[in-house]
């Protein structure tokens, strides 16, 4: 109940975030909305929202890992497995 | 061609204001924020002085900026687009949004081709680049500090002596992808132009303390000579940084103020008891310079005329002026020439006025070698201290403002002056046709604009 609560905010902030910086006008984006394709981030953008994300969450994000995420639900899944490693590691 | 070239909107972020009519109402009543300067400073280095005149932190929602622009972006870039973006609104022309990610205007029924960026810094980005310097040389070997720190028992001397040592290290969470683009001294101007999608004559002026008064210097010339219409021109300095080290930079060349015990009354141009410039922590100003004609044709309102400006260089030494002060002398001439004015026309000079012993010794003898002892004088650094590449322009923004109050702010602090001239001791309201603007820099470089009231 807790990861799915968890995993619930880490995807409205996900795309709250995604939606301040990217401008995006009519509410949040969808989770399966493509950050080039769908919502038209330039590689400049992409910089500016993993910054963001950064600020947001806490820690980096990898050169790596971002060049592995095409849409909003990666960025969501990496950041949330990346957390969910974080809590077990505490406990 | 040779235009005449007005003054159509002011834009200013300071330490007693951040808009041209708060801070020139705060500059009347004498209000000066000297304040200590930050306590963990101490921690780094002694110092002779100890006070500073500091800005209220940027306010993004205040400023219009996005989180993005907050991140990516030196302050002095930041305060600079929001001083613009102020004499943009108060000449009337006022930006429209084009691009919501980029927060980017354009300048309604304006050729953005036939706009101007004159800017001046002395340090640019400084601050950008060593918040990120302190994240290159630190964040490691401070990682490893750390580990270091946390495997010895809390009792042991490395780990009572390394505590307060890991405490002063300090830098920022990562290595900014901006950098490059935030530390970059044409940021400041290149901000502004893509802000409001600027495409004419775009430069950065770097003459330390005359940054602000060459930049607008340039600007007059590129609108009377035709090359743009509109010219938005001024200076923009952020002279901090987490370890002081800036600050510390002027303190050790012995130029800030020293008599720190009675904070009030320590920053005194043009007094017998002068001990240096109070340091700022920075600050904004911007002048729109427009062709007249096409400021009467849209019925701009025109707060003053620039008429003349001249520079000169000392060639004598790279921190102190020249004894004689003979380019700046020359300068002044240069300067009344190119206004075709003679020196009997100039009522008040807003002067350079640092408090410093050798600049103010020598800016009251050449004042009294070209004009006499009869021209009203005043230092708008008595108020708010020195903010190097901005200086020029918010005193030139303070000039037009002087013009055209026909009143100037008081010499703060001048109780005793170092000659018989003749220094606003209090605000003064007296008929002013015309003034002098200028500024000196380390370098050796002199620069000053006349304006005119406008008629």
């Amino acid at each position: 109940m807790e990861s799915s609560e968890n995993q619930a905010s880490v995807e409205a902030r996900v795309l709250s975030v995604a939606q301040e910086v990217l401008a995006i006008d009519g509410g949040p984006p969808a989770l399966d909305s493509s950050l080039i394709e769908d919502l038209g981030a330039d590689s400049l953008d992409l910089l500016s929202l993993f910054m963001a994300l950064e600020d947001e969450f806490g820690g980096t994000i990898s050169e790596e890992e971002t060049e592995g995420m095409t849409t909003l639900r990666d960025v969501v899944e990496c950041i949330s497995g990346r957390m969910g490693e974080k809590a077990a590691a505490s406990q | 061609m040779s235009r005449r070239v007005v003054v159509t909107g002011l834009g200013v972020v300071s330490s007693i204001g951040s808009d041209a009519a708060e801070f020139w109402s705060n500059c009347l009543a004498g209000k000066s924020p000297v304040a200590p300067i930050p306590e963990h400073w101490h921690a780094y280095a002694d110092y002779h002085s100890c006070i500073w005149a500091a800005l209220d932190p940027i306010d993004p929602a205040r400023f219009g900026l996005t989180r993005v622009e907050m991140s990516q972006n030196d302050p002095a870039s930041l305060i600079a687009g929001y001083a613009a973006r102020q004499a943009l609104s108060n000449a009337g022309l006022e930006p429209v949004l084009v691009n919501k990610r980029a927060n980017s205007y354009e300048l309604a029924g304006v050729d953005p081709h036939r706009v101007g960026v004159y800017m001046g810094t002395g340090i640019g980005g400084a601050n950008s680049f060593l918040d990120n310097y302190s994240v290159q040389m630190l964040s490691v070997q401070k990682g490893k500090l750390a580990e270091l720190y946390a495997s010895q028992h809390e009792d042991s001397e490395v780990h009572r002596s390394l505590g307060p040592i890991l405490e002063c290290l300090h830098h920022g969470r990562r290595f900014n992808p901006f950098t490059v683009s935030m530390l970059m001294p044409n940021a400041i101007s290149a901000h502004i132009g893509l802000k409001f999608s600027i495409k004419g004559p775009n430069v950065t002026h770097c003459v330390a303390c005359a940054s602000g008064t060459v930049s607008i210097g340039h600007a007059f010339h590129a609108v009377r000579d035709g090359i743009v219409d509109f010219a938005i021109s001024g200076g923009s300095e952020y002279l901090d940084d987490h370890y002081g080290g800036i600050f510390h930079g002027f303190d050790i060349a012995k130029a800030l103020v020293r008599n720190c015990g009675d904070p009030d009354r320590a920053n005194r141009p043009f007094d017998v008891d002068r001990s240096g410039f109070l340091f700022s922590q920075g600050g904004a100003g911007i002048l729109l310079l427009e062709d007249l004609d096409t400021a009467l044709g849209r019925g701009a309102p025109i707060l003053a005329e620039v008429v003349g400006y001249s520079e000169t260089f000392d060639a004598h030494s790279v921190m102190s002026i020249a004894p004689d002060g003979l380019q700046i002398e020359r300068m002044m001439r240069l300067a009344l020439h190119d206004a075709a004015m003679s020196h009997t026309d100039i009522d008040y000079i807003n002067a350079h006025g640092t408090g410093t012993q050798a600049n103010d010794l020598v800016e009251s003898e050449v004042i009294e070698r070209v004009f006499g002892r009869d021209v009203l004088v005043n230092s708008t650094k008595s108020l708010i201290g020195h903010t190097i590449g901005a200086s020029g322009a918010i005193e030139a923004l303070v000039t037009v403002m002087s013009l055209d109050a026909q009143t100037t702010h008081a010499c703060k602090n001048l109780e005793e002056p170092l000659m018989d001239l003749n220094f606003a001791r209090e605000t003064v309201s007296r008929p002013m046709q015309a003034a002098l603007t200028q500024s000196f820099a380390f370098g050796g470089h002199n620069a000053g604009l006349v304006l005119k009231r406008f008629a």
